[in-house]
């Protein structure tokens, strides 16, 4: 069998070279403060009077200190890191955006509601459930989020799908669960003073019950 | 803290001597003490809060009490103790390292500190307004904040002491920028200013534009909520209305928050490896791109909202783009110590900490600003823990590294090296305990004030297990301070053997009133430093002309209208006399010419040598205007764009405003304009009589475009349009308001104008005053030729 396209996947493969990245650099950096430091540190506290080095060391620019060169290896070291980041971050992201990626040629097409405090899940027959979204194993499901009050945030982070839900628009996000089981959803704006209750969840069943619940 | 200003023999008693001073080491050490202070009630408001998370389902803080205490946390931490606590420092050290004497405007300089402590005494009240203060989280996201949601009335106050801290800090942004650009010692170029000085300077360039542009969206809040305009509650306006004003602001503010403490880590770490900085041009330039990209960034706090993918995409892009000159800088810093003799003392700790601190926070920060992964970190603990990372890393703690590096200047006092260290070591511990392990929690969203979730349990106990031992750090921080105060030894003049490389080591610990005992600093084109001796004819150092009281007053009146406005108006009335008295006092000094400011005569003033400290004043507060004014015609546009797609009407020329009377006073006020640059003109050549009457034909002009206002506002109230008919009657009443509020203003300044005119005050160009009001009351008109178009011919 074919693996199936999750939003979690793509999130998780990027977010990995990004870490990648991050602790090669942010080593490299520590690995130079700490010999820079260790190889200059001295105890004395006086130097000598003729130290060339007090020479240097005034108000003002010193001409001796400093170059072109290493700004422009930092600046275009940096330019070439981030053009490799961006790119990769731009595939994910159109990937995790549009439904139509998930290759599913009819995915589902659930209405998101936000209000304080709970999640309605409205389905394209009319079906209308709060704090429980049904969902078949390997389908795709597209989510339309808004709010009936003020501004929410929808995430499941198991799928690492987000959008805000604000008063008068529509988000979209889209999500396939490949497991059966439960998966948390939960509110991330602030939302007043039910917020840390705002919490729902989606229930990935086998295919057939959902259609004898959906038809039901 | 005491120092040399206050000691005089037959001085006032030492609280007048607090209350009225205009000395900026006195109004340093007064930011100081309210900073630190302000910092330890947000930081026990924060344990509060982690004592609640450290377990699943706790129930020590309930979720009013947690989004209150969250709220004031944030509020706090970072508009009135991490900005404050720069300016402090910069206060005291920026006037002595540039080479002056005191600031440009010292009255205007305390005026921003009792400003800025009315601020947060209206704001801290509001925590004990019934209903409780604002609970909607720093940013204040809308609809939730507005009267619908949140109808406390203690979030009211808290958007008017946030209104009334941005005047502080914008009249201090002001005479900051007027005073290093004209007050520096002869041969101090704007590159040979040490770092914290140049990073100042870059910090209010940023300031100037910030916190007017947050004045526009929160101007907006007050009227949606006190006057029921519906700015945030409509569909034209709505949430992303606030999103974008407020992130406009939002975002450059994060670099104000840290390029003082950075910067100060770099003169820290040239001082402690005894080389000059690396590339220093290169720090210099780096700062100015960073301020500059700051404005271009914020819709990264949006990435969720929904905003175009194009848009994003672009955001993405520039948010990258910042680190880089960030990375500039630091690597700047480390390549400074090569070849170096490095000193391990605490400041220099500190400095190296906050540095590592922030490149962490750096490195975490390209994770969020990547529009793919901004979906799963976004909201989260992640974020909280990114921001900590270099807000408190970065500036806070190169802060506390700059604190140390200046308290024996300050004091006279050393402090305990050993107790330094041990401190050192429990701040990063602490920290990192703290704000490390939140990156595990990228699940986890933030502002909850509890979760069910028990996985994340360990952590957060990990967490605030952290926040305890980095609050026990910050004990042990006052206790050194207080140690070093009581029985600390006495500081030598230059304890980091850093004389070459700032002035502040080269005059007494603490400084003489008037900093520069041995004569005027002066540097060599190589920047040696030398000193002119002046023929002892310094300022009388003795006869206390840096006295006033009128700031703490306005500051007292201010407070009161604050509080009283919400809470009680018999406060009010008396709030308002005494601010009354206060400006009528303030200006009677000035016509009799009391308050002397000292300011010497000769030394750089590159590029506004063709300038004077007023106009220059004057002009910035004006580019400070634009910037609030700007972001309310964008909102203006923003929601004529959004009224295309809600199907809103916007009313037709002619059809709710008359077109007549618009077009009356649109020539009413520039004929105004016209007579207040014909008496400038006048007044330059010393005719006194024109100069009179110019200015009388210009109040003349004022009243009567006040007068056709008031009336619109009156036939459009008699006919039922009123602050919250529509979007449309909302942007008319509060732009030709906030206008006509300044014409006022100008209107009331003229009859003192006119007086000091008629006495001959202004003959031969001798007083700026009416310099500046040609070139405020310039401004006014063309607000108005931005305002006429929008609501009469379009």
């Amino acid at each position: 069998m074919v693996e199936l396209l999750t939003t979690e996947t793509i999130w998780y493969s990027l977010f990995w070279f990004y870490l990648m990245a991050a602790v090669t650099i942010s080593a490299l950096v520590f690995g130079f403060m700490t010999f820079v430091v260790l190889r200059y540190r001295t105890k004395s506290r006086n130097p000598a009077p003729s130290d060339p080095i007090d020479e240097d060391f005034r108000l003002g620019v010193s001409p001796k200190r400093g170059g072109v060169i290493p700004v422009l290896v930092i600046v275009g070291g940096l330019a070439v890191l981030f053009f490799g980041l961006t790119l990769s971050t731009f595939h994910a992201n159109e990937v995790m955006e549009d439904v139509s990626h998930s290759g599913d040629p009819a995915p589902l097409k659930i209405r998101v509601e936000g209000y304080q405090w709970g999640w309605i899940f409205v389905y394209p027959n009319g079906k209308k459930l709060d704090g429980e979204l049904i969902v078949p194993v390997g389908k795709a499901v597209q989510l339309e989020i808004t709010s009936r009050d003020v501004y929410h945030a929808f995430k499941a982070p198991d799928f690492k799908i987000m959008k805000d839900a604000i008063p008068g628009r529509l988000n979209y996000a889209w999500f396939r669960a490949v497991e059966e089981g439960e998966y948390h959803v939960q509110c991330y704006e602030l939302c007043g003073v039910g917020h840390a209750r705002m919490i729902a969840k989606i229930k990935a069943v086998d295919p057939g019950t959902f259609q004898n619940w959906y038809t039901s | 803290m005491s120092h040399g200003g206050n000691e005089h023999v037959g001085g006032p008693n030492p609280l007048i001597s607090w209350l009225f001073t205009t000395n900026h080491k006195n109004v340093g050490v007064l930011y100081l003490v309210t900073s630190l202070y302000f910092l330890v009630v947000a930081g026990v408001l924060a344990l509060t809060f982690r004592l609640q998370l450290s377990e699943p389902n706790n129930v020590i803080l309930g979720p009013d009490a947690y989004n209150r205490a969250m709220t004031l946390h944030g509020l706090f931490m970072l508009l009135w103790v991490t900005t404050p606590l720069g300016a402090a420092l910069a206060n005291y050290f920026v006037p002595i390292q540039i080479g002056a004497k005191d600031m440009a405007f010292p009255r205007l300089n305390a005026l921003s500190y009792w400003l800025y402590l009315s601020s947060g005494i209206v704001a801290l009240s509001s925590f004990f307004a019934p209903g409780g203060t604002a609970d909607w989280g720093w940013y204040t996201y809308q609809p939730l904040a507005s009267l619908r949601y949140s109808p406390q009335i203690g979030g009211s106050m808290m958007a008017f002491a946030l209104l009334l801290l941005l005047a502080s800090t914008t009249v201090g942004t002001v005479n900051f920028i007027v005073t290093i650009f004209r007050l520096r010692a002869p041969g101090m170029k704007i590159l040979n200013l040490p770092l914290f000085s140049l990073g100042w300077l870059a910090t209010n360039l940023i300031l100037l534009w910030a916190f007017p542009a947050f004045m526009a969206p929160l101007i907006l809040l007050v009227t949606d909520r006190l006057l029921g305009t519906v700015f945030y509650t409509s569909a034209e306006g709505g949430p992303l209305l606030w999103a974008h004003l407020f992130w406009f602001f939002g975002h450059p503010e994060v670099y104000i928050l840290l390029i003082p403490g950075l910067m100060a880590v770099g003169d820290i770490i040239a001082v402690s490896g005894r080389r000059a900085v690396y590339a220093k041009p290169a720090v210099w330039v780096a700062l100015l791109v960073a301020s500059f990209q700051s404005w271009v960034v914020w819709a990264h706090h949006m990435f969720q909202s929904g905003i175009h993918t194009g848009l994003r995409e672009a955001f993405n892009i520039t948010t990258e783009l910042i680190s880089i000159p960030f990375a500039v800088i630091v690597i700047a810093f480390l390549l400074t110590l090569v070849g170096g003799r490095i000193r391990i003392t605490t400041p220099m700790l500190f400095a190296l900490g906050s540095l590592a601190l922030f490149i962490i926070g750096g490195a975490s920060g390209v994770f969020n600003s990547s529009v793919a992964l901004n979906i799963g970190l976004h909201g989260t603990f992640w974020v909280v823990g990114h921001f900590h990372y270099t807000i408190v890393g970065g500036g806070i703690t190169g802060l506390v590294a700059a604190i140390y590096y200046f308290w024996p200047k300050m004091t006279g006092r050393l402090f305990s090296e050993t107790l330094g260290k041990i401190h050192f070591v429990v701040h990063m511990v602490g920290f990192n305990l703290l704000y490390f392990p939140m990156h595990m929690l990228f699940d986890m969203p933030r502002r909850v004030y509890t979760y069910v979730v028990e996985a994340w349990g360990p952590v957060n106990m990990v967490i605030t297990i952290g926040a305890f031992t980095f609050a026990a750090a910050w004990a042990l921080f006052f206790a050194i301070l207080f140690h070093s105060l009581a029985r600390g030894s006495k500081a030598p003049d230059d304890p980091w053997d850093a004389a070459p490389y700032s002035l502040e080591w080269n005059i007494p610990s603490p400084p003489p009133e008037f900093n520069f005992p041995h004569g005027i600093p002066s540097l060599s084109p190589t920047g040696k430093i030398s000193w002119i001796t002046t023929n002892g004819a310094s300022p009388s150092e003795h006869s206390h002309p840096h006295l006033s009281p009128w700031p703490f007053i306005v500051s007292v009146g201010t407070s009161l209208i604050g509080v009283g406005l919400f809470m009680s108006p018999p406060m009010t009335v008396l709030g308002l006399a005494a601010f009354v008295a206060a400006i009528v006092g303030w200006a009677y000094d000035d016509l009799k010419d009391r308050f002397k400011v000292v300011i010497e005569a000769i030394g750089e003033k590159w590029p506004f040598e063709r300038d004077n400290n007023f106009s220059l004043g004057m002009w910035t507060l004006v580019i400070g205007e634009v910037a609030l004014v700007g972001p309310i015609f964008s909102g203006y546009v923003f929601a004529r764009a959004n009224s295309l797609l809600t199907g809103f009407r916007w009313p037709a020329p002619g059809e709710v405003h008359p077109i007549e009377l618009g077009l009356l006073n649109t020539i009413i006020l520039t004929t105004s304009g016209l007579t207040a640059t014909l008496a400038y003109l006048a007044s330059k050549k010393g005719e006194r009589g024109r100069t009179v009457l110019s200015l009388t034909a210009t109040l003349a002009l004022g009243l009567a475009f006040l007068g056709i206002k008031a009336f619109e506002w009156w036939e459009l109230h008699a006919h039922g349009i009123t602050f919250g008919t529509d979007i449309a009657s909302s942007f008319y009443y509060v732009l030709t308001g906030i206008h006509a509020s300044h014409l006022l203003a100008g209107v009331l300044v003229l009859p003192y104008l006119i007086l000091k005119a008629h006495k001959g005050g202004y003959d031969g160009g001798k007083a700026p005053g009416i310099e500046m009001f040609a070139i405020y009351w310039g401004f006014v008109d063309i607000v108005w030729l931005f305002i006429f178009p929008s609501f009469y011919l379009l």
